[in-house]
């Protein structure tokens, strides 16, 4: 089936616009370029709600258009809805009082440090943007988010969830969302905003297993589980190794992530299904990561997502991350069985359609 | 006054909704909600610019709010990020009452 704006001479809808395949080498400049430009926009963004909130522009270091250090940010909302409003702990400070400051602070440290040491990216932007973190945001509030610029968190409910800050693999999470938005810009919708989820999941849970040191077969492929609250302890959000049963419970029902394209879910809820559908590649990820360990499912990963484009599916993604891994099978950072292995992954889950 | 409540997606994909009528609930929660209508401000113009605001971001929750009364039906839909710091008291308040609504189901 084609999409509406898409005729047959031009179909976008299977196959990757020869441009990102052909001259990738010219894409990579092109990136480079599109990032510089969306890093400004955040900045500037920055100022115009520094404007907001205190009626005059602040000489910070989110106006500066030079090279940041990604110094962090932790800010307590103290159960209001302003954002930025007490800075609780920046970079280089000594550790706070709270202990949801101190869980902002440390996570986000070591989801910045892995980007930068393992995969030598330099923060959200690859220019090394701060990362503003505000903590203790609404009352009782059962979410955790990416608005574009900068992360927020809630404390939870308490009885089905407690805080969203208090897990590596949420702050892992919602900084890859930011990754995203300055690589591809994989727009929040359908099948893309189902590959935007993804891989916020696989960096959450890819730094969680490098930073406790496990393998992929000790880890639990978990998202979630250390916000569950007091209740629900075993349950989680969503389960990569096995999607569909991380819950099942009063609030939230039960898990309807589906593992397999057969089982593709078509509601129009949560953005035509963006935190459903995520098990489908969730599922690939795990299973490729079984094979040839999560640090190299990850490297590919992320090359991957740096040739994505804003509009990409699954079908287009296979093939992405098939010419990422065959990248690195001809420099030699991974070794050739991957392509195979690859393939058996996204076929196990029904991938290509 | 009749109210229909839905906040669904984020992070952990929730569905949360209810529809009350205001005069069944205890008089302190219907008061609490009237000041927090008030804070809201539901009648100014802007807010009906930011209804088809694009969201921003990733993991925002999605809100939705139909008011009616004798007079009229007002209805409203926010993000987590699209909703203006007037009104996001108010969605506080009312997610929470859907997760205690849900709760005692
Ligand atoms: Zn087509
Ligand atoms: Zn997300």
């Amino acid at each position: 089936m084609h999409k509406k704006d898409c005729s047959k001479m031009k179909c976008q809808c299977f196959i990757v616009p020869n441009y990102i395949l052909e001259n990738l080498a010219q894409n990579e400049v092109e990136a480079a370029r599109i990032s510089i430009a969306k890093s400004r926009q955040v900045r500037r963004r920055r100022i115009m709600k520094e404007y907001d909130i205190n009626g005059v522009v602040a000489l910070t270091d989110a106006g500066s258009e030079r090279k940041g250090e990604s110094a962090r940010h932790v800010y307590d909302c103290k159960g209001g809805t302003k954002l930025r409003q007490n800075e609780a702990r920046k970079e280089g400070d000594r550790s706070s009082g709270d202990s949801v400051v101190n869980h902002a602070y440390d996570y986000s440290g070591v989801v910045r440090d892995y980007f930068k040491d393992v995969l030598h990216r330099n923060s959200i932007d690859n220019e090394g943007l701060d990362l503003i973190l505000n903590v203790h945001y609404g009352d009782k509030f059962t979410n955790a988010y990416w608005d574009g610029d900068e992360m927020v968190f809630g404390d939870g409910d308490g009885v089905i969830f407690s805080n969203f800050a208090n897990s590596l693999d949420v702050i892992g999470h919602e900084l890859t969302h930011g990754v995203t938005q300055f690589t591809s810009g994989l727009e929040y919708e359908g099948q893309s905003g189902a590959l935007n989820e993804h891989l916020s999941d696989v960096f959450g849970v890819t730094i969680k297993q490098f930073h406790l040191k496990q393998s992929a077969q000790e880890a639990d492929w978990l998202i979630g589980a250390d916000i569950m609250g007091p209740t629900l302890k075993g349950q989680a959000l969503r389960s990569m190794k096995a999607p569909g049963t991380a819950f099942d419970n009063k609030l939230m029902g039960k898990d309807m992530q589906p593992d397999h394209m057969k089982n593709f879910y078509r509601g129009e809820q949560d953005n035509h299904g963006v935190h459903i559908n995520s098990g489908i590649p969730n599922k690939a990820f795990y299973l490729v990561s079984m094979e040839i360990g999560t640090d190299k499912a990850a490297l590919i990963w992320f090359n991957a997502m740096q040739n994505l484009f804003a509009t990409a599916n699954f079908n287009q993604f296979v093939q992405i991350v098939l010419k990422a891994a065959q990248k690195l099978v001809d420099s030699g950072e991974v070794t050739d069985t991957a392509i195979r292995t690859i393939e058996d992954a996204f076929k196990a889950v029904g991938l290509p359609e | 006054m009749h109210i229909q409540f839905s906040c669904i997606g984020g992070f952990a994909n929730l569905d949360l909704n209810f529809q009350i009528d205001t005069n069944e609930l205890p008089q302190e929660k219907n008061e609490e909600l009237k000041n927090l209508m008030k804070t809201a401000d539901l009648s100014n113009p802007h807010l009906s610019k930011i209804v088809g605001a694009k969201s921003q971001g990733a993991d925002a929750f999605s809100y939705q709010l139909d008011i009616v009364n004798e007079k009229k039906k007002q209805s409203f839909s926010f993000t987590d990020t699209t909703a203006p710091e007037e009104v996001r008291p108010l969605l506080d308040y009312l997610r929470n009452l859907a997760i205690e609504i849900k709760m005692a189901e």
